[in-house]
């Protein structure tokens, strides 16, 4: 077995845990859910983070009409694929931890399928078309848009929200595909970090070339993952049918993120002494690898 | 009507980890693209003016 088909075992494994504990959670306030797929799983974190909040700082009386309303949520969703939401149909949150506000799923009505939106979808094939099927299947089940040809384009994960993306809507495909898949790296690197139950050190800080400040190891190893992907990603880009234009900025991507990546070297040589775990460490390094070579 | 246990369902949440509290490796990572849909119109500029 290969190192990809280990790592994809170890997260399938630990989602079929976190599909019977996040059951477990919901069925204590009334909700039978039937979590079948990672779609309805990508759910349920929602529902959970939506429910928590509810309790917290809304009436009884609206958690109660909550609850009679979601009824039996996993009818809703329909067919095992990728669901994008515009973020006008989510909750809005603001978390003191975190910059940018969370949209919260609260409804598997509103998601809708990205096999009716041409651009998205498109957006995933070239993606698949580079090889990213794996990690696409494996790490991303909702795109939830926020802002239309925002510039700069913003977008983010939440570790709370696996396998959900958080991302401007960007109209060339080639960019908004650096997005997604620098965005599915993380919900990636976080489902292997829990899957072989990682625990990284907060106390330990590395310099981050690209946000130019000192970063805890987690956030420092995400950015070097995360980068690599999309450095891959472009070499992936360079070897297709390109125009000359699009030709000329790939390959300024590709060194632009090289030198930021070659610049962290010996720190992420320091950093990966601290993961306890071989498999996981190699998969990191050699992403890392492939890309600066 | 359903049964709603609250607490139940906090004192789970809180022990798998899953609160809506979170500490510096639960923090969000996100990103702004280094190169803009500006960036690149300019690049496309510079481009076609080299082929002028």
């Amino acid at each position: 077995m290969d190192i990809h088909d280990t790592i994809s075992k170890e997260i399938l494994k630990k989602r079929n845990d976190d599909k019977l504990r996040n059951q477990e959670i919901l069925s204590y306030v009334g909700i039978n859910s039937n979590i079948k797929n990672k779609e309805d799983l990508a759910f349920s974190y929602h529902l959970i983070y939506h429910l928590q909040k509810l309790m917290k700082h809304k009436s009884e009386d609206e958690l109660k009409i909550f609850i009679e309303n979601i009824n039996d949520y996993s009818n809703h969703l329909s067919g095992d694929n990728v669901k994008f939401i515009d973020k006008a149909n989510c909750i809005k949150y603001k978390d003191t931890n975190f910059l940018d506000p969370i949209y919260v799923i609260n409804d598997a009505n509103k998601l809708n399928n990205v096999k009716d939106n041409y651009m998205i979808q498109s957006t995933l094939n070239l993606l698949e078309y580079c090889g990213y099927n794996n990690m696409l299947n494996m790490s991303l089940a909702n795109i939830v848009l926020l802002e239309n040809n925002n510039t700069p384009s913003r977008s983010y994960t939440i570790k709370q929200f696996p396998m959900t993306i958080f991302t401007d809507y960007e109209e060339n495909p080639i960019i908004f595909a650096e997005n997604i898949i620098h965005e599915v790296g993380h919900c990636n690197l976080n489902d292997i970090f829990n899957s072989f139950n990682i625990d990284l050190d907060s106390n330990i800080y590395y310099y981050s070339p690209w946000k130019k400040t000192q970063r805890p190891l987690f956030g420092f190893l995400h950015a070097i993952w995360s980068f690599s992907v999309v450095t891959n990603y472009y070499k992936k880009i360079e070897e297709k049918f390109l125009s000359d234009s699009d030709r000329a900025f790939v390959e300024f991507r590709i060194q632009y993120e090289k030198s930021r990546l070659i610049s962290s070297e010996q720190d992420l040589i320091s950093a990966c002494s601290y993961i306890n775990n071989h498999v996981v460490k190699e998969y990191i390094v050699d992403q890392y690898t492939r890309a600066i070579g | 009507m359903k049964e709603v246990n609250k607490d139940e369902f906090l004192e789970a949440v809180a022990n798998y980890g899953l609160g809506t509290e979170s500490n510096e490796n639960a923090r969000m990572t996100a990103h702004t693209s280094a190169v803009t849909t500006n960036d690149w119109k300019k690049i496309q500029e510079e481009i076609s003016k080299k082929e002028d």
